[in-house]
């Protein structure tokens, strides 16, 4: 049912992703505006793209004895995590690369963005840039847990780690439908690994920014579009894993899933402005004693149900 | 195709508001401004392209002020609100340079200096018996929702504050009596509702609860521009009541930053974070009640320099062993007004 697409699908790759993390920036831009009362929404929809516009303009920043490589690598890094992890996401029937242990893939990708913010904090050489990488140590050991085995629930499943396999696996009725727990815990570790609210402690204000304290012009544009690439790349593989991918009624698969992907980002951008920031002491608590077991149970469920 | 300009004139301004002692008016008026033309608030300078400092600064102040301009990259503007009133002028022509490209290539030609190294201070045994790094960090005076002239020399190790020393800066300039009761030719239950809202804004903000924050911000401008009581009644009961009965605000904030009654606090300071932050929006509604009157005020002492001075004598102890996270939240649930100390003798 999936096929992967020619060589040059890898290329399509990115603007695909480009596209759906400037329309999440745009909706999350017109959430903002109409909250604080500010003039003309409309406006509020250009501004992200001013906003890069703006970086592109701005001096890039130093900092005294940083380490130079690694903190401006942190940004492309996260970039390209992002991306990589979408390789193994269907779009429709097309695929840009079909793993059998895509899934294994996907999460790999992922932990790579630990490396990426950590190394933003540090390597500024700076105290709250550092303060905001050791939170999100705090955090990747809270979340990738509950990620983990929420991502194992659809595999046992369709008892396969390939993504088309569970795509598949999802004919009759969509995983997000049986397993609710492993696909809420999967949505709210996708927020949590894309550091954006309620999880955004790793860059909140009260550390004037965090990792991204010391980050100016394009430096601090590839770290936010690639913190937006990473948010695009979960929402793509929860359509894929719990919401059946590209199956639909009537319009193409394509599109299906298109529709999907911006429906669960708009979701996650909205959850982010409705809910305040959970601090990791809370949020430590809450993984350990909630969402690891909820999990847990989850995935044994649907094992007995498989089996 | 002159791109540089054309990219200038569209930048979004991203202002920097260094509050000063003796400046809360022109803050007000400043932050007001920003908000109604969408402009959002920087967190640090790197962020900024636009400095905007409220009210006259001196001596040391003015070297953190400088500080911190220095090591804003271009294209960047800066504007010195010394009144209330000239802050859509001044705030105009700060923009008005900002997107100026031949005055920003002048300005790019000088080097960003890099912000302060961060200073070791040796290393300690932690709250676990392990001996770590220690870093001597200052917080304030230019830090987002941090309270005027406020400075905090703490020795941190991870994100944990070992030890604290309050410092005060800017007080020369300030001429006494704290703005908020004369402003606007209000009346002193209005001062102290946007006291009261401003001060669960910055608490708001740094709990990560943007809406409510920018929902308390719009209320405290509106209560001091003016507006009938009959119209903000309802809106602020809203907010109060979203603000006093969230879940998560509570499960957030319970506990945090505890205040013991042997440290004899103001009463409206005791209790947690949540306690305070419950008071003070509570506090809001009743002042709300009859707006327009004199008569004995809620949910203040009434003496802001005694709550003040209670403030300074009392953080380091209440700082010490408390994460930087939990630090940040307990100064913004005390914020304390640093201008109203300058009829007393001051000693942090």
């Amino acid at each position: 049912m999936i096929e992967l697409t020619p060589w040059w699908g890898a290329l399509l790759l990115p603007p695909v992703l480009a596209a759906f993390a400037v329309a999440a920036a745009v909706f999350d831009s017109a959430l903002t505006a109409r909250a604080a009362g500010a003039p003309a929404p409309r406006a509020a929809a250009g501004a992200p793209l001013r906003a890069a516009g703006g970086l592109l303009l701005q001096q890039r920043r130093r900092t005294l004895a940083a380490d130079a490589p690694l903190w401006r690598g942190a940004g492309i890094t996260l970039a390209a995590a992002g991306v990589l992890a979408s390789l193994v996401t269907p779009l429709g029937r097309w695929a840009v690369g079909d793993l059998s242990v895509g899934i294994v893939w996907f999460n790999a990708m992922e932990i790579v963005a630990w490396a990426a913010v950590w190394l933003a904090g540090w390597g500024a050489n700076s105290a709250f840039g550092l303060v905001g990488g050791y939170r999100f140590i705090a955090q990747g050991l809270s979340y990738e847990l509950p990620h983990m085995f929420a991502l194992t629930a659809p595999a046992i499943g369709a008892g396969s780690l390939r993504v088309a396999d569970v795509v598949s696996a999802q004919d009759g009725l969509w995983f997000a439908v049986w397993m609710p727990v492993a696909f809420l815990v999967f949505l709210a570790t996708v927020l949590a690994m894309a550091f954006r609210r309620p999880f955004d402690h790793p860059v909140s204000r009260d550390t004037a920014g965090g990792v991204l304290a010391e980050l100016s012009g394009v430096d601090r544009l590839v770290f936010l579009a690639g913190r937006w690439l990473l948010l695009v790349s979960g929402a793509g593989m929860a359509v894929a894993l719990f919401l059946g991918g590209g199956a639909g009624p009537l319009l193409p698969a394509w599109l299906w899933s298109v529709l999907k992907t911006a429906a669960v980002l708009a979701a996650l951008v909205w959850a982010g402005h409705r809910l305040p920031t959970v601090r990791m002491d809370r949020f430590a608590e809450l993984a350990w004693l909630v969402l690891i077991p909820a999990t847990l149970l989850q995935a044994l469920f649907v094992s007995i149900v498989v089996i | 195709m002159d791109l540089r300009g054309w990219l200038s004139r569209r930048l979004p301004v991203r202002p920097l508001v260094v509050p000063v002692p003796g400046g809360t008016a022109s803050r007000l008026a400043a932050e007001r401004t920003c908000r109604t033309r969408g402009w959002y608030s920087a967190a640090s300078p790197a962020e900024a392209n636009l400095l905007v400092v409220a009210g006259a600064t001196d001596g040391a102040l003015e070297a953190a002020v400088e500080r911190v301009w220095q090591s804003m990259p271009a294209p960047r503007a800066r504007a010195a609100i010394a009144r209330a009133e000239h802050a859509e002028g001044q705030l105009d022509a700060a923009e008005a340079t900002l997107r100026d490209t031949f005055r920003q290539r002048r300005q790019a030609t000088e080097t960003v200096h890099p912000g302060p190294e961060p200073e070791m201070a040796g290393r300690g045994e932690d709250r676990d018996g392990l001996m770590l790094d220690q870093l001597t960090v200052p917080l304030g005076p230019v830090l987002p929702e941090w309270p005027a002239g406020l400075v905090l020399h703490t020795t941190v190790q991870g994100d944990v504050i070992q030890d604290a020393r309050v410092e005060l800066l800017g007080l020369g300039q300030v001429s006494g009596g704290t703005p908020w009761w004369p402003y606007g030719g209000g009346t002193p239950r209005r001062g102290l509702a946007a006291r009261h809202l401003d001060t669960c804004a910055s608490l708001l903000t740094l709990a990560g609860a943007g809406r409510a924050a920018i929902t308390a911000r719009r209320l405290r401008d509106d209560v001091l521009l003016g507006r009938p009581a009959a119209e903000l009644t309802g809106p602020l009961r809203r907010w109060s009541a979203g603000v006093r009965r969230s879940w998560p605000l509570r499960w957030l904030l319970s506990g945090l930053g505890p205040v013991d009654d042997d440290l004899a606090p103001p009463p409206h300071l005791a209790g947690d974070v949540l306690a305070r932050l419950r008071r003070f929006a509570t506090a809001a509604e009743e002042a709300l009640a009859d707006l327009d009157e004199d008569g004995a005020l809620p949910g203040r002492s009434g003496d802001e320099s005694g709550d003040a001075q209670w403030t300074i004598e009392t953080l380091p102890r209440l700082l010490a062993g408390s994460e930087l996270a939990a630090a940040r939240l307990l100064v913004a649930s005390l914020d304390p007004d640093i201008e109203a100390l300058t009829g007393r003798e001051v000693r942090p």
